[in-house]
């Protein structure tokens, strides 16, 4: 952005007071550029404007006022240039381009005024064709005490119409019929004629002596006072967003745009939506969303159709950059008593599950812990609506995020959980694997015999896992898989340490139904190595069983093993004890 | 320089020929506008400054009847050329507008050039154009002009000004403008909408409020303007009026500002919907049959499902788009559109089912045999009181209007006629007449031509010193239009 102090002189002014007018605009075009390029609230924004309003302030208790008049690269003042900006977003270019023809400064200004002022430069500095507005509609909307304007009544190239002239009237006879479809104004009498003489009775169809018709008492007029205080604080949001939804509910909606013109006010409603966030109205945002879900039903019975458009809204809002703004919310909410909070969670409560997706990394940025704990609860909610959510959130992810998943399928029940927590024990995370198996057989003890074949996986961990949970207490079911396991030398792991939990693990949940197998394999000769196990490996493995199994039985077997002549049956009893004497 | 060069790829026909004559005038008033704004932005010796210099030295050569000087006049909002007014059409009333603000802006009545004078060369028209540009920057234009010109003449231009500033006629020209600029943004919204395109609230507001500063300045001047009915294009001057009404009605009231912008578009845009209504449904002369009135009515609900595509803030739109559904709902709750919803009509919406009956119910339709006068519309309306209107409102509403609204056309026992009108100054200081059953009004007659001309404007208290008996007496009221009057053009 150029910018130069105008070469031009002042014929009238005094060196001192020209001085003072450029040293004003440099000050005024230097805090504006600093508006354009950082925070409002950085330091440079903030310096810059304190130096421009000192020298407003120094220059207006001089001469009251400073009016600019607008040209579209440069300000004068008096006639004369003060200031040129040669940048097409320099404060002259914007304000000529909305057709201001003078900008006037005045006594008394604030910094709130002066800031106001920039932060209408700078929202409408790009100013799309069909806007919502520009400086001008702004800076009347601020109505700044201490700034004023004059524009142009029309900065557009095409102007309307302007011809008052008498039209020609004709035809205006007909069947009387209004608007309403019946004619409610039969009461002019005749078709008299301006002019005519047929003079009757003067005609007035308000009383004029019934003035209490007309005039207004005090009471009238403290009552209109209350209905403008009214209407001065009304949310208008509610009011809109209630006759928005009768209109999408109403079966005359229909015709070639009935879909658009349900998505525009849906898009609507969405923003509506956002902002009642923002301002923490979230009863309003509970009515809002209980409505269209409504809504929703009727479509369902009256509109098929259409119902995917309200569904598609659930889940456009459920998204996490729709859903991003909530970041701001939480640490408010956290100082929310309960009652003000259970609208909130009822509004999150109506969301898609796909909301989980903008939770979960909420939930983990979150320092508090009642925060954390109440997006739990919401994501729980939703996961019980439909885990598929959860599901594409589980198993590409990363273990933060698997993990949290794992949180929210402790708090679920179903077959969907177990489904889901099953494919998470295939997870690439090691704990999130552990964590899964944990969790699924926490939930359904029955799972063992899908998860059994992970026993042969290469995660040490995970054998462990099963192992440990498989052997907590005596059961039948889990002693079948392992007796079959081991009988039937299913498995295929050379490695001796495996075997040995596994026929530990049998000696913890099994029965006397395994002694027979064990003490064949204890005491008897028929085996021979199989998978780089030797039969000490085995009998090992059997006397662990057998000493874990803690029955008459099972000692007896043993004490046969301890006599045994087979050197290597002796051996692999005194190697068990041993092993069971260490833990 | 291309000064003898022919402009605007003007056709060679001979000047006197009135269709050649009046497309030379919009080709003066293009170049002349052009060089005015060329000239705010380059130096004396720019090419393109030179050039539409030369272009208008010889426009205005060719132009030239006999040895007459080409005189270009500024009055009642319109621009004249040789004393001829200069037809307006669509394409150029954008143009025209601006030049005629221009100069009414510096107080410039007149501009008078003499092409056959030796000073009429491109450096007296850069210096005119360049003493003009300047004249804007001085606090008083037309003071500023007047010292200048009396300082330094032009051989081969004159410029008359007017005879002092005149704010109250700037003000009905204002408004008259903000009414026309108002109508246009309703026509081109509807115009996108129907056509599927964007249309934004931006210009609207703009210039809804310019018409909010106006009213909150001299409501009567709008009173008179909201009498205004273009029969072709019915649908958006009463949506206008209702706008202005409305914002009337709400200043009385005290709202603030901000609510009258958002009223005045509720009002603007309340009738929206009816773009999607077939137009031989709308115009119908005959009885609707019920088919048709559910067509009708499915307008009020259409005018907010439009609304909501206009692109404004959420904030504004939030604002503007309960009082259109509810303009047809009565204060107790009849009328459409038929819903469940049990919350009283707000007080917009309120306010607009005044203002929309009182326009609907004044103007002539094809499918109305006689008009309600203003006087009687508020009669009948009263009927209606605490059942289709808010009873305080309506108050307000009559109050406001008076007995006589502004534009009722009353039959004197004098064997006169005259319009009911509010004399600027009895406006701007005491506000409507104290006996509200004897205004002011101004006396009409026919003209020649079949028009009405403007007689003296009386007050309909004064008294016969002697007798103490009044001047003159109403006998009957009608409805201006029903006689091809259209009173804004009268009163204003």
């Amino acid at each position: 952005m150029m910018m130069t102090a105008t070469e031009a002189v002042d014929k009238t002014a005094a060196p001192e007071t020209r001085q003072s007018e450029e040293k004003v605009m440099e000050s005024l075009d230097k805090a504006f550029k600093a508006y354009l390029f950082y925070p409002a609230q950085h330091e440079v924004c903030r310096s810059s404007l304190a130096i421009a309003k000192s020298r407003m302030d120094a220059y207006l208790n001089a001469h009251s006022t400073l009016r600019l008049h607008v040209e579209k690269h440069r300000f004068l003042l008096n006639g004369e240039v003060v200031y040129t900006v040669s940048s097409p977003e320099g404060m002259s270019a914007l304000l000529y381009r909305d057709g201001i023809l003078w900008i006037e400064f005045r006594k008394g200004i604030l910094l709130e005024e002066i800031e106001g002022f920039f932060n209408i430069l700078t929202t409408y500095r790009h100013l799309e064709e069909e806007s919502d507005g520009d400086v001008v509609t702004a800076l009347w909307e601020r109505n700044f005490r201490h700034l004023r304007h004059e524009a142009k009544e029309v900065f557009w190239e095409k102007d309307p119409l302007s011809d008052f002239s008498l039209p020609h009237l004709s035809g205006h006879g007909g069947s009387p019929d209004s608007e309403e479809g019946e004619d409610r104004t039969e009461t002019v009498e005749s078709e008299a004629v301006v002019g005519e003489d047929a003079i009757s009775a003067a005609v007035s169809a308000v009383p004029v002596n019934e003035t209490d018709l007309w005039e207004l008492s005090e009471e009238e007029e403290e009552r209109l006072k209350e209905m403008v205080f009214e209407q001065e604080n009304l949310e208008s949001v509610e009011a809109a967003t209630e006759v928005l939804v009768l209109i999408l509910s109403d079966k005359r909606l229909t015709g070639s745009r009935k879909h658009e013109d349900i998505a525009s006010i849906l898009k609507f409603l969405a923003a509506t939506l956002l902002e009642t966030f923002h301002q923490e109205a979230f009863s309003t945002g509970l009515k809002l969303l209980k409505r269209l879900d409504e809504v929703r039903t009727i479509y369902k019975e009256e509109a098929p159709r259409s119902v995917g458009l309200i569904d598609n809204f659930f889940v456009d809002i459920s998204s996490p950059e729709f859903l991003k703004s909530l970041a701001g919310l939480w640490p408010k909410l956290e100082a929310l008593d309960s009652r003000r909070i259970q609208p909130f969670r009822e509004v999150l409560l109506l969301l898609h599950p796909r909301a989980i997706a903008a939770f979960l990394p909420m939930r983990q940025a979150a320092g508090s812990e009642k925060i954390r704990g109440f997006l739990l609860t919401i994501m729980v909610s939703l996961g019980e609506k439909d885990i598929s959510s959860l599901e594409e959130l589980a198993e590409p992810s990363d273990k933060g995020t698997a993990s949290q998943v794992l949180q929210i399928l402790d708090h679920l029940e179903g077959e969907g959980t177990l489904s889901l927590l099953f494919r998470m024990t295939r997870h690439p995370s090691r704990v999130v694997r552990k964590e899964s198996i944990s969790l699924l057989l926490k939930k359904d003890p029955g799972a063992i015999r899908r998860l059994f074949p992970l026993v042969e996986g290469e995660e040490e961990g995970t054998r462990r896992i099963i192992l440990g949970i498989m052997g907590k207490q005596r059961n039948g079911a889990n002693e079948e898989l392992l007796l079959d396991y081991l009988e039937n030398r299913r498995f295929r792991r050379s490695d001796p340490q495996h075997l040995l939990s596994c026929y530990r693990t049998l000696g913890r949940c099994g029965s006397e139904r395994s002694i027979p197998f064990l003490e064949g394999t204890l005491l008897g000769r028929r085996r021979t190595s199989i998978a780089g196990l030797d039969n000490l490996t085995e009998r090992k493995g059997a006397a662990l069983a057998l000493l874990s199994l803690e029955t008459g039985e099972a000692r007896r077997v043993l004490e046969s093993a301890a006599r045994s002549r087979v050197p290597g049956i002796r051996l692999a009893f005194n190697r068990a004890m041993e092993q069971h004497d260490d833990r | 320089m291309t000064a003898e060069t022919d402009t605007a790829g003007m056709p060679p026909r001979p000047a006197d020929h009135p269709r050649e004559q009046a497309r030379l005038s919009e080709a003066f008033v293009k170049i002349l506008y052009g060089l005015l704004q060329a000239v705010r932005i380059h130096k004396n010796n720019n090419r393109t400054l030179l050039q539409g210099a030369g272009n208008l030295i010889s426009l205005a050569r060719r132009m030239q009847e006999a040895d007459q000087a080409i005189v270009m006049g500024f009055h009642n909002k319109r621009i004249y050329f040789q004393e001829s007014k200069l037809i307006y059409r669509r394409e150029t009333t954008g143009l025209f507008d601006s030049t005629y603000d221009y100069f009414n802006r510096r107080g410039i009545v007149s501009v008078s050039f003499f092409p056959d004078e030796e000073g009429f060369s491109v450096d007296t028209i850069i210096s005119l154009a360049r003493l003009l540009d300047t004249a804007e920057q001085h606090a008083s234009p037309r003071t500023w002009l007047e010292t200048q010109l009396g300082q330094e003449s032009f051989d081969a231009v004159q410029i008359e000004l007017s005879s002092d500033d005149t704010p109250g006629q700037n003000r009905a020209q204002r408004a008259m403008r903000a009414y026309a600029y108002v109508l246009r943004s309703a026509e081109e919204i509807a115009e996108k909408l129907s056509e599927n395109r964007t249309a934004g609230i931006g210009k609207t507001r703009r210039m809804i409020q310019n018409m909010v500063d106006l009213i909150i300045d001299d409501d009567y001047l709008f009173h008179a303007l909201s009498t205004i009915r273009f029969y072709d294009d019915y649908t958006y001057s009463h949506s206008v009026n209702v706008a202005i009404l409305a914002m009337c009605v709400g200043k009385r009231i005290g709202l603030s500002k901000r609510s009258l912008e958002s009223l005045g578009i509720c009002g603007l845009l309340h009738d929206l919907g009816k773009i999607e209504v077939p137009l031989e449904i709308l115009n119908k002369p005959g009885k609707l049959t019920p088919e048709e009135f559910e067509e009708i009515k499915k307008h009020s609900m259409n005018s907010t499902r439009l609304i909501v595509k206009i692109r404004a803030s959420r904030k504004h739109l939030s604002e503007i788009l309960v009082a259109p559904f509810e303009h047809h709902l009565k204060y107790d709750l009849s009328g459409y559109p038929e819903t469940n919803r049990k919350k009283p009509v707000s007080l917009f919406g309120r306010i607009l089912t005044i203002a929309d009956v009182y326009d609907a119910i004044t103007t002539p339709r094809v499918y109305r045999r006689k008009t309600a006068s203003p006087d009687q519309a508020l009669g009948y309306m009263l009927e209606g009181a605490g059942k289709d209107f808010d009873p305080l409102l309506l108050k307000v509403f009559i109050n406001m209007m008076g007995v006589y609204p502004v534009g009722t056309l009353l039959q004197l026992d004098t064997q006169e006629t005259g319009l009911v009108t509010i004399p600027p100054e009895e406006a701007a200081q005491n506000g409507p007449p104290e006996d509200a059953s004897r205004p002011w009004i101004v006396l009409i007659k026919k003209d020649r031509k079949g028009g009405v001309g403007r007689e003296e404007i009386v007050n309909l208290s004064q008294k016969d010193e002697r007798t103490g008996a009044y001047l003159r007496n109403i006998v009957r009221s009608f409805n201006p239009h029903d006689y091809g009057i259209q009173p804004a053009e009268v009163i204003i």
